[in-house]
Formats: C-alpha cells, structure tokens, sequence
C-alpha cells in the first residue's frame, strides 16, 4: 500500500452523463467546450478532510458501504472518460454500404432489376441486358462497401488494443474490506483506494495518507518530471496542487516492491509493433488535411525533444565545461573538485540501477547517475560510502542532503544537491587549481554568471556541495537526526554545478527546416520556463532570431481573443510557455480564426478538446494518454516531430496522387459520356454501349486509378504553400480533362469507330442520320455504302465490333493516361516508371481489355466482339499525340512559360 | 511567408458583402477589372488561341488519320472486308415491301374496299419500284443493262435488267392487286458483294415445301437450265394460318434467277424481286406469312431471323 486516497470527481464531473448510456463522443458540444476552455473550478482539494468526508458520505478506513457505491454508480454513471462511439460491425458493414454515391447505384440496380421483371412478364423473350446491368452495380457496391467496411473494421481492432491497455481493476476499501478487484469504471465519489508503484491511478483523487508517492503527470501537463503527491495543503490550481492525483497519471515512484508496470510493457510492445508505420493514422481525412497543414503546434517535451534529461554543462569554479567538448575527459583529469563533484553526485542520490542496468528514479537524478556512470561506477562509490542519514527534498528546502560514513577515513560526509541560489550562500570554501581556498566574492560573482548563462540556454542547474565532518565532533556511533538537524549544514565547501537539459531530438531541426520550406508555421506550446521554451526553440529552429516571441500562460489568460489574434498576426515566430493544457484550445481556436489549418499535437487528457477543436489532433504513442488517443486523429507512435513533416509530406503526396487519380478517372468520362451526345445529335449507330462504359469505369479504370496513389511524392511536394483553397477538383483539372485529353481519347474512340465501319462498308459520311432505320428491328435490309444490305442481326453484331474497337481505342488511351498522370508536375523522362503497381495496373487492364473482348461468354455479356488485331493499334497515333502534348504541358509549367498564364490554366 | 505577416499596421478588412444581382452583373462585366465572364479580354483572347491552336493540331491528327486510312486501305467501290471476313457474313437475308409506317411493325393492314385504306401501301410500293421504272431513263445506267437469262449472263460491268412491266396483275396500273383483297408482296434478297448462290443440284432439302419440291423438279425436267434459283416460300405460320393465307403466285419465277448475282456495286444494279400474289386470302383475321429463300449457302433460323422474313397481313 503506497497511499490511501478518497476518490472524487472534478475533470471527470464535466463528462459524466447524468445519464450514464446513451451519450457519445459527438456530444462533446460548443458548450462544453467552453466549460474546458476554463480552470478547472473545484474547492474539494482545499476543504479540510474532515469536510471533505461528510461532503462524500464516506469513512476513511471503512470508505462507503456496498450500497451507497451502487446508487452512486447508479446516479453518475461509470468511472470512465466518455467513449468514443462505438459501432457493432453489422452496423459498420450497413454504414459502409450504404453511404453517399453507393445509394445512387443501389437505387440504379433496383431500377435496373425491376425494367427486368417488367419484361419478363410482358415479353416472351426479354433481353438480358437489364439483368447484367443490375447484378454488375450489385457486385460494384458490394466490393466498394466490403473493401471499406474492412479497412474501417481494422482500425477499430487497433484502437480496441489500445483500450484494452487502460487498468481494469483497482484496489478499494468498501464495508471496510479491502479488495482488489473491484472494476475500475465501479468506483464512485467517495470511495477510498489504495495505490502502489506502477498503477495507473484510477480516478481523480485526493491523497488521505502517502509515502514517497510521486506521479508521472505528463499525461496531464507534458511535464516529465515526477512530482511529488501527498496529503498537504493543496493550492487553488488543481492540476499543480500537490494533494491530488489524477486519473491514468501513472504511480512511479514509492514503496520499491519492484514490480516494473505491465501496463508500460504492454505499450511498448505494442509500439514496438506498430513501429514500422510511426503513425497511426485513425481517419484518412486526417492526413490529407495534414497536407494542407498550415500551422502546428507543437508540444515541446517528448515531441521536440528527447524526453529525457541529460547532464550538458558542468560549471568548476575556473570554467565552464561542455560534457559534448571531444576534449571534455582529458580536460576534468585530475580535477580535484571534479572527482568530489563525482562522489557527491553519486551519493546525493535516490536512483538506483537495477543488476540488469535499468535504472529507476526521478528524471535528473538518472541523468546524473548516466552521466557518471561513463567515469566511475557509482555503486561501487555508494559501497564506500554507506549511508547513514538522509534529508530528502522537498519544496521549500530545495536542496537534498544525505550523511554518509567514509569507510576508508572513518570520518562522516555530508553530501548536499539543491538549487544553485541556495547552495552557493551555504559554501564558504571551494576547490580552485585542486587547492581549497575561500570562497571569495569574485567567484561567487563568476558563479552566478555561469547560473544565468546556463539557465539561459533552457538548463536545469543543480548545485553541489560537501562537507567532511571532524571525527572528534561526530564520532562513529553519532545519531544524525533528519528532522531536527544536528550536523553541519552550513560552511560547505562548493563542488560546482551541473545543468541538465532535454535535448532536442536530433532530426527535428531538419524536419521544422523542411516544413518552414513548406510554408508550414510551426509553434511551440509548452508548460515549461519560457527561457528553456526559447533555447529549445532557437535550437530546433522554431525561432530564428534572438527576438522570437514568447507568450507565457499568464499573459495568455490576460490577452482577449482579438488581441491574441493580432499577435499572431504580428509575430511569426511565437513560442507560448507555461501554459495549461487547458489554454492549447484558445491557441488553437486563434490559429483557426487566421484561418489556418492547424495541427496540433497532445498527450494529456486535457489535451482532448484541443485535439478535437484542431483540425488534425495528433496524439503520442508512448506518452499519450487514453483520451488523447481516441480524440485524436492521428497518432504518432515514436513521439517524435519529424513523423509529423513525414506525414505532411505523405498528406501533401496522398492529395497530389488523389488529384492524379480523379484527373485519371475524369478524362474517362469524356470518350463515355460524347458518344451518347453524337447518338443522339448526329443520329449515328451508337459508338459506346452501356455495359462497355460500366466495364471501362469499373473495371479497366479501377488498378490503375488506385496505384496512381502508390506514385512517389514530386519534387514541388514540400516547396509549395499549403493549399488553402485548392479544392480536390480544380477548374483547371475538368478543363485538361474534360477539354484536352479527354477530347484526345474521344477523337481515338471515334477514330476506331469509324475504321470498322468503313472496313464493313459504312463509310463515316454514310453513318450520320441512320440511326432511325439501324436500330429498328423491322428493316431487315439497311443500305452501306457499297449497295450491300444488312439484316437487324448483321447490323448489331457490326455495332458490337464498333463498340468494342471504341472501348479498346479508350482502354489504350487509358493506359497512355495513366503513365501521363503519373505526374502533375515533373517530365516522366525525369520520373520513370518506378511504380510497380501501376504497371501491374497497366497490365491488368489490357488483360482484361482482351477478356472482355475474347473471353467467350464474357464478351456476349460485355456485349463486346472478337477484334481484329490490326484494330488495337488505331488509338496509337492518339496515344502519342497525348503523350506529346502533356509531357509540352508540364515543360510549360516548369519553366513557367507564357508568364505563368499556362500554369494557371491547365496546371491542376 | 514571415514579412508580409509581420506589417505592423495591418488592419483586418472583411470584404465587402455584394447582392447576388452585383455579384452577377459584375460575372458579365467588372468594372475594376475590366473582366468579362470572368475574364480579361486579354486572358479571352490568349485561351481563344490556345484552345484554337490545341483543337486545330487534334482535329488535324484525326483528318490525317482519317485520310490516311481511307485512302490507302479502303477501295470507295469495294468492301475491305466481304461475306465471312466482315461481319456481313455470306447468307444474306430477305427482306418484303411495302413497309408499315409504324416502324416496329411488320403488320400489312388495310380495309379492302377503300382506296384511301391501301393508298399508303400502294404509293411505298410505288416509290420502292420507281427506280426500277426510270433505269433507262437516268444517263449512264441505262447503257449497261444487259437483257439476261439462263443462257445469257452479263459480260462484267454490265447489269441485269428486272422488267416489271408485265407482272400482271402485280403492277401500278392495277393496284398491285390490293383493291381486290388479294395484294402483291414484293420480296427481296439482301445485297452482299461478291455472294453467289449454290444452287441445289440433285437432292432438296427435307423442311423444303412439297410444292416447291415439285416445281423445282418439273423445272429440272423441263428446263434445266432454270433450276439455277435461289428459290422462294412463302407459307403461314401456324397450321390455321397455312389454311388462311390461301393459294399464292409467284411473279415472275418462285425465286430469284442466278444470273443476277454476284453482285459487284455495279452502276445501276437492280436487286431481282418476286411479287408474291396471295391470290384469296382470309379476310377480317390475322395471317402470319413467313417467307424463305431457298439456296444451300442459304442459312435459316426462324430465332435469329436469318433466311426468312416475316410479316403479317390483315384486310378488313
């Protein structure tokens, strides 16, 4: 038992439904948007616990009755963050298939299917044709619906693990027995549970009793650090008062019963798994909007940087030493102050390494201890020095203090870290040149100006001292006694400084360069010291020059939305330190009302409405909370910010190559949609029948459509602003479509069309106007233009052939097309046919060009004929003439000819 | 990018809200811009020749395609592909006149006694005929018709004539014997270049009508050379119709003599007919006549229409 806490509800109050069923996530409404927006307004942490146990109805050792917990829970609801909705997968399967343009071809089919039955029952021997055109729509929306019911269905699967990682039972007295497997979402306001190292705590509560409990909030407020819990005054800020815990922070530090968290294994394996991807994408929307990104914010610890403190800086009192120096060893060689700086780091420590090398404890007692660990090993050190007593630290002290016995002088030690200002006025001597001298003014002053220095590049400084104490004065059997001190803790002599810092992640400085490239305004939003916010940000390149702005919470809680607005406006390079998670939705909402897309990462649970307000919220896979993951909408799984330009890029290319399949699909309407026009105006036999068009939009079309979006990205991809309003379809894509090459595959078409015709005898001039006479079943005797008569039959089957030259002169312009749209931008000399897909594509669609035209059978049902081999080549000289002209397309776009005017034309 | 968002004095303008009526007398003409539809008459003027360039280079390729191909693969008197190398196939079908006005129809129907009842039937046949009539009267034509017959057949690039001066009663003068209820029907082969009949020699085939069995082996003892016909039958449908539909006469022969085929895109070439006369039929009732051509390279199916055609006659 580590600590016994009473559960109450505060974070959670705002979503728990009155009525537990029946609410989703959808409900998450403006309103209560702007209850988040505000502090969380609560007194249950500042009212004595005496209070605070009748306000509950509860009792500290016994906690609640069974049956008040089940009318609470009965009244409140469950103990859980409100779910995302949640669909059986019947009723996915049914959204799936029945969504937007696929009730259009539900309705067709029907039609189709009932003009079927009209017939059968009227005519003694109805055509087929209606028949196969409702099975062929059938199967159409079935495959589309199956296809994404699927893809939808495995991401659900996905996310199910991640729920699955949450605690599902906590430890709670009620009737005053204590079990431990009461079901997390059972507990109720009042209930008194108990919490040990490794849990993730189960509700939001307020601490009764505590022993060295620490949590990890960095769920909730991105720090990294552990902070201590305990039952003490709390402070009008929830979040920072240190009486309360709050729901899946996670319980690292107390009682060593040395159980490392099964929830944390878990994770990682999954994220070990999950690895290969980076980032999980949860909705497709959401990277395609990430293309369009034109701002993130972007959270400092673990995304920026490492998300693990190091030791930088070592500051002795000549000089400063950089631990990166190449020359760091050799400089500190038999630095005397330096091997004392090393015993005392050593000692004043409460982290520890496992025999296996893993070491557990606070954030910069680890990094302290690693840094050690590469000139001595500090468990052989803490051998020598066993320890006797030991002060730990606390808030108001700043400082840590431990008492070892030197067992090789038999003379007691006292080892002292804490914050520089305190330290530095306790010391009155100091290791200069390995001699031990006063601490004069001038090195104090020189101590303060590397303080400064170092706290300037974002550093945190620890400082350290010792003092060796008289053996006469404390002889071996002394008693130290910790709360009313008798030792020494004046007088000390001055070891030196250490600063520790998160360092940036090594690729991000690249990866912020790249996207400022790419027109992409990347903001900080931190919870840290703003002059640690503006290191990291120069360092990462957030901010470029030395007057990058900062914008702490307290300003931003003084600032209107207007004025916010206009500091936006302002300053381009900003950088918002110590704010609340709570003040990311006000960011946000600022950059959305510039009009901007905005990206915004989080991990907290207070991060949720941030994420849900931006309009792409991408969470953290290692640190992210629950909540965070399921309202964001993409989740990176190595926390790391360079995912997040890879997955500009890939946002940027997916659109790019939806735009190229779209443009590939339009340019196929052309040559379907003009023959019916010429059938009508010009009254010539039909040039294109409808089961041809179906099998050219549905079946030819299909591969190569989907594998334009397996094309690399092009080379403007990330050299462009962020589209704002470049719409999917673009006037100047229908018009290269619907006026330029479309035009060219319908002259192909035609080109065919007439050829077969001409060979049987119809030459083009005789086609126009005997429509009339070719399509009546009672003139068995139609004239071509030789004098020879065809019967109905002859005159059909011909009309077959001509239909399928035109569908083969469409399916190799097609192919053509398809290589052409390759790219939008770069000559396809330049880009090559790389894309194995669509080759694959390109091949499957002349196979099944040749089924649909050879396949016995299958060609009756296509009603498609046997052609001639000579006729397959008719379209060539079209094919080339498109080739000709876009590759002259995209020559002009490049160079930007014609002042620019062609880009705009023609440039989709 | 940072500079232009850095303007210290920027101040935030919403664009001014304009009616939907501006809004589209500004699409017709924009004052500021000068735009019409849209558009700069500079920008008009540069997409007018653009598009001029672009139609002109496609419109092009397909006339040269076009031209190319026509030319040099396609012969303007002869078909590239014939009989079973084009679709045409080698059977040719048969086809009746006069035809119904209802273009879906088959359906021959008319009131016996009223002119202004068979007058429609009468005139189509009259316009059908017509070209037969005026063949010598066109220049040119009238110079290669040869007057052929079994002995005779005509020297290459000369045709044979169809008299149909003396198929009484199934002439113009006479109505073509509609206003006696006993009308003609004029049959027709369909055209294919280069098709010859082969003609039965020796045995008949078995669904042959009996009577025409018999006259085709009359013929053969009689005159030999007269049996080279692609023989014609016309019968009813259903064994009430057979009984309906009467005796019938075949004018001039009961088929369509050899020597008209094959058929090369002469000038002036005139399909052979047969006036089918059903001499008293059935008045006041459907009857359902389906005629044959009769030759071995002569396919049939009654399905698919192929060698036979169908109609129906009813006189009131």
């Amino acid at each position: 038992m580590n600590s016994k806490s009473s559960s109450l509800s505060s974070i959670s109050d705002l979503f728990r439904p009155t009525n537990p069923r029946g609410l989703r996530s959808r409900d998450l409404s403006s309103t209560r948007l702007s209850v988040l927006k505000q502090e969380i307004q609560t007194d249950t942490h500042l009212i004595p616990l005496k209070n605070l146990y009748t306000l509950l109805g509860t009792d500290p050792i016994n906690g609640l009755t069974n049956n008040r917990a089940k009318e609470l829970l009965e009244y409140y609801g469950p103990n859980t963050l409100t779910p995302t909705t949640q669909f059986l997968w019947p009723r996915l399967l049914f959204k799936s298939l029945c969504t937007g343009f696929s009730i259009v071809i539900w309705l067709g089919a029907i039609l189709c299917l009932t003009a079927y039955l009209i017939e059968l029952s009227t005519k003694p021997d109805p055509r087929p044709d209606n028949l196969y055109l409702g099975c062929v729509l059938i199967a159409v929306d079935l495959i589309c619906g199956l296809f994404s019911f699927f893809q939808n269905y495995k991401s659900s699967q996905i996310l199910k693990t991640f729920n699955s990682m949450i605690p599902m039972y906590a430890k709670c007295t009620r009737d005053g027995v204590l079990t431990t497997d009461t079901e997390v979402h059972n507990l109720v306001k009042g209930d008194i549970v108990y919490v040990e190292i490794g849990d993730v705590i189960p509700a939001d509560i307020r601490i009764i009793e505590s022993k060295g409990f620490k949590v990890d909030n960095s769920s909730l407020t991105g720090e990294c650090i552990a902070v201590s819990r305990s039952n003490t005054d709390g402070t009008p800020n929830i979040l920072e008062s240190p009486n309360v815990a709050f729901s899946s922070a996670l319980c690292v530090e107390g009682w060593a019963k040395g159980l490392q968290p099964t929830v944390t294994a878990s994770l990682t394996l999954t994220a070990k798994r999950m690895v290969a991807k980076q980032c999980l994408i949860k909705n497709l929307e959401a990277i395609e909007a990430l293309g369009a990104c034109t701002t993130i914010c972007s959270d400092k610890t673990g995304t920026l940087t490492e998300n693990k403190m190091c030791v930088r800086h070592i500051w002795m009192p000549d000089k400063t030493y950089s631990v990166l120096d190449d020359d760091f060893d050799s400089s500190l060689q038999n630095n005397q102050a330096f091997i004392s700086l090393k015993v005392c780091g050593a000692l004043c420590s409460n982290a520890s390494v496992s025999s296996s090398g893993v070491m557990r404890g606070d954030a910069s007692e680890k990094a302290i201890l690693n840094f050690l660990i590469n000139f001595d090993d500090p468990i052989a050190i803490r051998k020598m020095y066993p320890k006797v007593a030991e002060i730990p630290f606390n808030s108001v002290n700043k400082y840590q203090v431990s008492v070892h016995l030197d067992t090789s002088t038999s003379k007691f030690l006292v080892v002292i870290k804490g914050a520089p200002e305190c330290i530095v006025s306790r010391c009155l001597s100091i290791i200069v040149n390995n001699e031990i001298t006063d601490m004069s003014t001038e090195i104090k002053e020189a101590a303060n100006v590397a303080i400064e220095n170092l706290a300037n590049t974002g550093e945190r400084i620890l400082a350290f001292a010792d003092c060796v104490l008289d053996p006469e004065e404390f002889p071996l059997d002394y008693k130290f006694d910790t709360e009313n001190v008798n030792f020494p803790l004046d007088n000390l002599r001055f070891l030196g400084l250490i600063g520790l810092k998160d360092p940036p992640r090594e690729e991000v400085r690249f990866a912020i360069q790249r996207v400022r490239e790419a027109g992409v305004r990347v903001m900080m939003v931190t919870g840290d010291h703003p002059a640690t916010a503006r290191a990291v940000a120069s360092e990462v390149g957030i901010a470029t020059t030395p007057d990058c702005h900062v914008v702490t919470g307290t300003d931003l809680r003084n600032m209107t939305p207007d004025l916010l607005y206009l500091t936006l406006e302002k300053h381009y390079e900003i950088v918002f330190a110590r704010t609340s998670p709570t003040q990311k939705l006000t960011i946000v909402e600022a950059c959305q009302r510039q009009g901007g897309v905005v990206a915004v990462t989080g991990d907290g649970v207070n991060d949720a409405p941030a994420l849900r307000r931006a309009d792409i919220g991408i969470s953290m896979g290692i640190t992210g909370s629950q909540v965070s993951k399921q309202t964001a909408d993409i989740i990176l799984m190595d926390d790391n910010f360079a995912t997040i330009v890879t997955g500009i890029e890939e946002g940027r290319k997916i659109f790019d190559n939806l735009k190229k399949s779209v443009c590939y699909i339009l340019i196929s309407n052309v040559p379907e949609i003009i023959p019916v026009l010429m059938f009508i105006l010009f009254s010539i036999p039909l040039p294109l029948g409808v089961m041809t068009i179906l099998c050219v939009d549905l079946g030819t079309d299909m591969w190569p459509a989907v594998s334009l979006s397996y094309e690399q990205a092009e080379q403007d991809v990330m050299a462009r602003p962020p589209r704002t309003s470049d719409p999917l379809v673009s006037a100047s894509m229908l018009r290269l479509a619907y006026g330029h090459l479309g035009l060219v595959e319908f002259a192909a078409g035609m080109f065919a069309y007439f050829i077969v015709m001409a060979e049987h005898g119809f030459y083009p001039s005789s086609l126009f106007g005997i429509r009339e006479r070719w399509d009546n079943e009672a003139v068995s005797d139609v004239e071509d233009s030789l004098g020879q008569e065809w019967t109905y039959a002859e005159r059909k089957e011909l009309e077959r052939a001509c239909q399928a030259a035109y569908f083969v002169a469409v399916v190799i312009t097609q192919m053509m097309n398809g290589v052409i749209c390759k790219t939008r931008y770069n000559s396809l000399f330049h880009v090559g046919m790389k894309n194995n897909v669509l080759k694959m594509g390109l091949l499957v669609e002349l196979m099944l060009a040749c089924a649909v035209c050879y396949v016995p059978g299958v060609n009756t049902f296509f009603r498609t004929y046997p052609l001639r081999l000579r006729w397959w080549f008719l379209a060539l000289p079209f094919a080339a003439f498109m080739f000709v002209f876009d590759e002259f397309r995209k020559y002009c776009i490049r160079r930007q000819n014609f002042g620019r005017w062609f880009n705009k034309l023609i440039y989709y | 990018m940072p500079s232009h968002r850095m303007e210290e004095f920027e101040i935030d303008r919403k664009p001014t809200r304009k009616p939907a009526k501006q809004k589209f007398y500004d699409f017709l003409y924009n004052d500021e811009t000068g735009a019409i539809l849209g558009r700069t008459p500079e920008s008009w003027g540069k997409i007018l020749i653009f598009y001029a360039i672009f139609y002109a280079v496609l419109i092009s390729l397909f006339a040269i395609c076009m031209a190319t191909f026509l030319q040099h693969f396609i012969n303007p008197r002869v078909p590239r592909l014939q009989q079973d190398g084009g679709l045409i196939g080698a059977s040719p079908g048969l086809g009746f006149r006069p035809l119904p006005a209802d273009v879906r129809s088959t359906l021959i129907w008319y009131k016996g006694t009223g002119y202004d009842s068979y007058k429609y039937w009468e005139d189509q046949l009259i316009e059908f005929l017509s070209e037969y009539k005026k063949k010598g009267q066109t220049a040119g034509a009238g110079q290669n018709i040869h007057n052929c017959n079994f002995g005779s057949l005509p020297p290459p690039g000369k045709i044979c004539d169809v008299d149909i001066q003396g198929w009484k009663p199934c002439i113009e003068e006479d109505h073509f014997s509609f206003h006696k209820s006993s009308p003609c029907i004029f049959l027709k082969l369909n055209r294919i270049y280069g098709w010859r009949p082969q003609f039965y020699e020796g045995g008949l085939p078995q669904d042959m009508p009996k009577d025409l069995q018999a006259h085709i082996q009359n013929l053969r003892t009689t005159n030999s050379s007269y049996a080279n016909m692609v023989w014609v039958s016309c019968q009813g449908e259903t064994p009430a119709d057979k009984e309906n539909i009467g005796p019938i006469q075949y004018i001039p022969h009961q088929g369509f003599p050899g020597y008209y085929y094959p058929y090369n895109n002469a000038e002036g070439y005139l399909s052979p007919l047969v006036a089918v006369h059903l001499v008293r039929p059935r008045t006041g009732i459907i009857i359902n006549i389906e005629c044959r051509a009769w030759a071995s390279n002569i396919a049939y199916s009654r399905k698919d229409r192929v060698g036979v055609v169908h109609f129906e006659l009813m006189i009131e």
